[in-house]
């Protein structure tokens, strides 16, 4: 897949950045097993990444891709087999070197999903504890954690014990723990998947208000394709220990470089074909006709190919809009109401016999009805044309 | 557990070094439960370096060996019957059915460690002492009896086996009560739907799904009724009644001293309850498989019994008065001078307490008992929370769990001669000693020290842990602000076990104290056997109260512990 061309992306990448500037993470070619029931179970299989000062990099994939061993191997809670890992320009980890920092003399530091209040503290407590480990002096840590528990609207239950607060009130709490210490790197393990929704929206709110003050650069691990959406600055998607694509949420949406990202990322419609190329696009041949649209990675002509595109890049009209590919005769099968927007499905008709599906987002309004007959239009700019891979 | 814990708590203190801690303590557990086993073994099996079976043919011969079979099998059969069916009834009622009473509840499980064997038995004795017991007394006159003793007398098999029962049964109703928490009360309610009769439905579903668990307990009652020594000694001999454990004991303390035969039978008991352990140990695992999986429905597990209800509550009554009532009577009996004084208020004194206290044997043996047992307390709670939270670490714990539950499958009399056999003698010499007394407590009391380290350390969070350190604490502030708060309540709960079986301990006692280390429950057997009944009900008082008074103190100073390592 496109695995490869993403690893000699970043080592570019790093290239650039070598000469000591603002990356506070930097991770190269991590390697990290466990036993398994039936041998090794290969978690992390070669992962880079790099993040600067000021970002907040979300690490998306499915339950089960490596995105909590990828932090807890940047904390110094899992020790990896191989590959190298620096905070701050510092090397915490190094397979060639043989360095491996404990998790305390990094600087670093962590949102666990469970929170991980300690329950025998109070708030103030929990909330002042990395201080106390950095030796602050006793009035200015009371100093700095009021300012803290102000910072996230908990001023007055400094003397709670955490089983007093509320869900949403512990998740702050964790925050305020994480950030006062002032440590360059943040982690962030699925903190808002035990609160509820309201709240999870709130909290993300402050989480990005806490880094533009803070300043750190954060690593934000999540399965929700729009929690990621909204908090990241790079989005990172995992699949099965290795990273599939990078880059800011717009470009992973219009761009995606495989199956795998573009369907992670949102609905899509899928056809295949047999790819040609022409002028810098790719002509396939497919049961509904020929299909044009853009690489995003390397197509071989003669390859089986998947030309994939979202509901909002589909446009049913009336009338033949006048281009002259991509428009194919259709029949409205499904029309659902989605608040903004109305989600039709349409039927192409192929000349194999076996209709293709295709789901389209139409305004409100377009007058569309079940059972009639329309053209759907996808511009040729929009539509990706991507390796058929393993999905 | 994850390679990330490993990491984590190899680094508490240098790794290596600290590998060899455990390492050497594992060696000197292992040494300590192990060999009076070996030595006893080899003592009877091994006669001038040779084998030998000539110690079991001199047991065999030995003068009531016979009727002491035939004591032993009828006492733990019916032990087994009538504790496990109180224990699996409780279970049920309280599980199962509306008559439940949460308080009773809660209180049935700690019953075995809050009312030591000696209380209850002396209680019994006040009440039905055959002349003066306060329930005859009352009982001739609500019958209008002309007799002046009788009509109960507890000098027999069906009374000893009762109120041996009645100390039992908790085991038996936490093991069922245990499985029937956990079979989702969905399945009877499904035969119920189907038309089966309430009865029906308890003998078809409730009763099968509960088989393990009862054979399971029923093995349980009868390792501990095996090895059980205080009920017959104090009821059963009065009786005539000689069952096995009684009869190690006299092998040691009769005149002349039956020291092999007493080892052999000790060796005999040992095999046998291994056998029952081992046949256990497959029902308990069993009885775990019988969970059912799955999302238990929310249904109510309680079913109406109807008028029943008053019946079953009935017997919940019952039971808690069995173990109630004769600590009031232990109470009431040791504020009067002598045994058959008059119940009144002109007769209440202090007067066997003045004389328990002033009375330098007695006193030593209450200050005696109370440091042993805290010592030894203290001890095993430590071995116990050091080794189990090395084995969780280190994902190797068959050596571990060997050394540390072994002595639950030695009945107390064969823990007590074994160290006799293995340490009175030189090169060690500790007959009689201090440290012998609190090495046998160790080892004796070594499994429920474990139960509850196991307990407090899988109670303890990876991730508050990991916390610690991603907040840049080292591995010391983490061991003392994070791990050591967090253990602390369960280890403090398992010394509070430890500390009362200790202190109300009897059979080791009696067979390792020396008369310059008299402890509480020696000294009881002592009295009893010199007809000073009302000072043992005094003991029995003093003891209670001055263990309630340590755990409260205790307990005062663990939570400022707790508190001031925030
Ligand atoms: N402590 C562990 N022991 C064994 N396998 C583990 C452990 N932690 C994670 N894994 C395995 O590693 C893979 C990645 O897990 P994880 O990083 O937790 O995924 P994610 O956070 O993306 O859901 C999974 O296959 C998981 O089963
Ligand atoms: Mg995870």
């Amino acid at each position: 897949m496109g695995a490869t061309a993403v690893t000699s992306d970043i080592t570019a990448d790093m290239a650039r950045n070598a000469d000591g500037d603002d990356v506070k993470v930097r991770a190269s070619n991590v390697i990290k097993t466990y036993p398994g029931k039936d041998g090794l179970v290969t978690a992390l299989k070669g992962v880079s990444v790099e993040i600067p000062q000021g970002e907040m990099a979300v690490l998306l994939g499915p339950s089960g891709c490596g995105k909590t061993t990828l932090l807890r191997s940047i904390a110094g809670l899992e020790r990896p087999e191989g590959g190298e890992i620096s905070v701050s320009g510092r090397t915490v980890y190094s397979s060639d070197h043989k360095v491996y920092l404990p998790p305390e003399r990094r600087a670093v530091s962590m949102v666990f999903q469970s929170y991980a209040l300690w329950p025998h503290m109070t708030v103030a407590q929990n909330i002042g504890y990395p201080l106390a480990c950095r030796k602050v002096a006793k009035a200015q840590i009371a100093e700095r954690v009021q300012q803290m528990m102000d910072a996230v609207h908990l001023g007055k239950y400094g003397h709670r014990y955490p089983n007093q607060l509320s869900g949403g009130q512990q998740q702050r709490v964790a925050l305020a723990r994480a950030i006062i210490a002032d440590a360059d790197v943040i982690l962030f393990d699925e903190p808002l998947s035990n609160v509820d929704a309201r709240v999870r929206e709130e909290i993300r709110k402050q989480i990005i208000a806490l880094q533009a003050e803070f300043n750190f650069a954060g690593i934000y691990v999540t399965h929700d394709q729009v929690e990621a959406g909204a908090i990241a600055t790079k989005l990172i998607v995992m699949n099965h220990g290795e990273i599939a694509q990078v880059g800011r949420p717009q470009e992973l949406y219009d761009n995606p470089v495989s199956r795998y990202v573009a369907s992670f990322m949102g609905t899509t419609t899928e056809v295949s074909g047999t790819a040609t190329s022409i002028d810098g696009m790719v002509a396939l041949d497919t049961a509904v006709g020929r299909v044009i649209g853009k690489p995003t990675s390397a197509i071989v002509d003669g390859d089986r190919a998947v030309g994939v595109f979202r509901p909002e890049w589909g446009h049913v009209v009336h009338e033949h809009p006048g281009a002259d590919h991509n428009v194919w005769p259709c029949v409205v099968k499904l029309k659902s109401f989605m608040g903004a927007h109305m989600e039709v499905v349409v039927e192409l008709r192929t000349s194999s016999g076996a209709p293709v599906e295709a789901t389209v987002a139409a305004p409100r309004g377009s007058g569309l009805r079940e059972g009639q007959c329309y053209y759907l239009h996808v511009p040729s700019a929009d539509l990706c044309v991507l390796p058929e891979g393993e999905q | 557990m994850s390679s990330a814990t490993t990491l984590i708590v190899e680094r508490l203190g240098s790794r290596r070094s600290a590998h060899r801690w455990v390492t050497l303590l594992l060696i000197a557990v292992g040494f300590l439960v192990l060999y009076p086993v070996v030595r006893m073994l080899w003592r009877s099996f091994v006669v001038d370096g040779a084998f030998s079976l000539s110690a079991f043919g001199q047991l065999f011969e030995a003068r009531g060996f016979s009727s002491m079979l035939a004591d032993t099998a009828i006492y733990v059969i019916g032990t087994v019957i009538v504790a496990t069916l109180m224990g699996g009834f409780l279970a049920w009622a309280m599980e199962r059915t509306d008559a439940r009473i949460n308080a009773i509840a809660g209180v049935l499980p700690v019953i075995p460690i809050l009312v030591p064997a000696i209380g209850l038995i002396f209680g019994y004795l006040v009440l039905f002492s055959p002349e003066s017991g306060y329930a005859n007394i009352l009982l001739r006159w609500l019958l209008s009896l002309e007799t002046t003793s009788g009509p109960i007398s507890i000098a027999n098999f069906p009374a000893l086996i009762f109120v041996t029962a009645v100390s039992f049964a908790p085991m038996a109703y936490m093991i069922v009560s245990a499985s029937l928490r956990n079979a989702d009360p969905a399945l009877e309610e499904a035969s119920r739907v189907n038309g089966a009769s309430r009865w029906r439905t308890f003998w078809r579903v409730t009763l099968p799904t509960s088989r393990t668990a009862i054979l399971s307990s029923a093995l349980m009652i009868a390792i501990l009724s095996v090895g059980a020594f205080t009920f017959p000694l104090f009821i059963g001999t009065p009786a005539n009644i000689t069952t096995a454990s009684v009869f190690v004991y006299r092998g040691f303390s009769s005149w002349p001293p039956q020291q092999d035969v007493a080892i052999a039978l000790a060796v005999l008991l040992t095999i046998v309850v291994q056998i029952a352990v081992l046949a256990q140990l497959r029902a308990a695992r069993a009885a775990n498989r019988a969970v059912i999986a799955g999302k238990r429905s929310s249904a109510s597990a309680l079913q109406p019994l109807g008028p029943w209800r008053w019946v079953v509550r009935g017997f919940i009554a019952f039971y808690m008065t069995a173990v109630l009532l004769p600590l009031l009577a232990l109470i009431t009996a040791s504020l009067l001078p002598y045994r058959g004084a008059t119940v009144s208020f002109d007769n209440f004194s202090l007067d066997n307490y003045r004389s328990v206290l002033s009375d330098a044997t007695s006193r030593e043996a209450l200050i005696n008992s109370f440091s042993f047992g805290a010592i030894a307390a203290v001890l095993a709670m430590l071995i116990a929370a050091v080794l189990i939270y090395a084995a969780t670490v280190r994902q190797r714990s068959r050596g571990i769990d060997l050394v540390l539950y072994v002595p639950a499958a030695i009945p107390n009399t064969a823990l007590a001669a074994a160290f006799i056999v293995a340490f009175a003698g030189p090169p060690f010499n500790l007959y009689g000693t201090a440290a012998l007394l609190i090495l046998a407590y160790i080892t004796a009391f070594l499994p429920q020290a474990s139960a509850s380290a196991t307990a407090a350390v899988s109670q303890l969070n990876k991730e508050l842990v990991e916390a610690s350190y991603v907040s840049a604490a080292s591995p010391l502030r983490t061991a003392r602000r994070i791990i050591a708060p967090q253990l602390l309540p369960g280890l403090f709960a398992g010394w509070v076990i430890v500390f009362f079986l200790g202190v109300n301990e009897v059979t080791i006692s009696v067979l390792l104290a020396g008369l310059d280390t008299p402890v509480v429950g020696q000294v009881a057997v002592e009295f009893f056997e010199s007809g000073r009944v009302p000072h043992v009900t005094a003991m029995a008082v003093l003891t209670f109260i001055a263990s309630l008074v340590v755990v409260a103190l205790a307990y005062k100073t663990v939570s400022r512990a707790a508190a001031t390592s925030r």
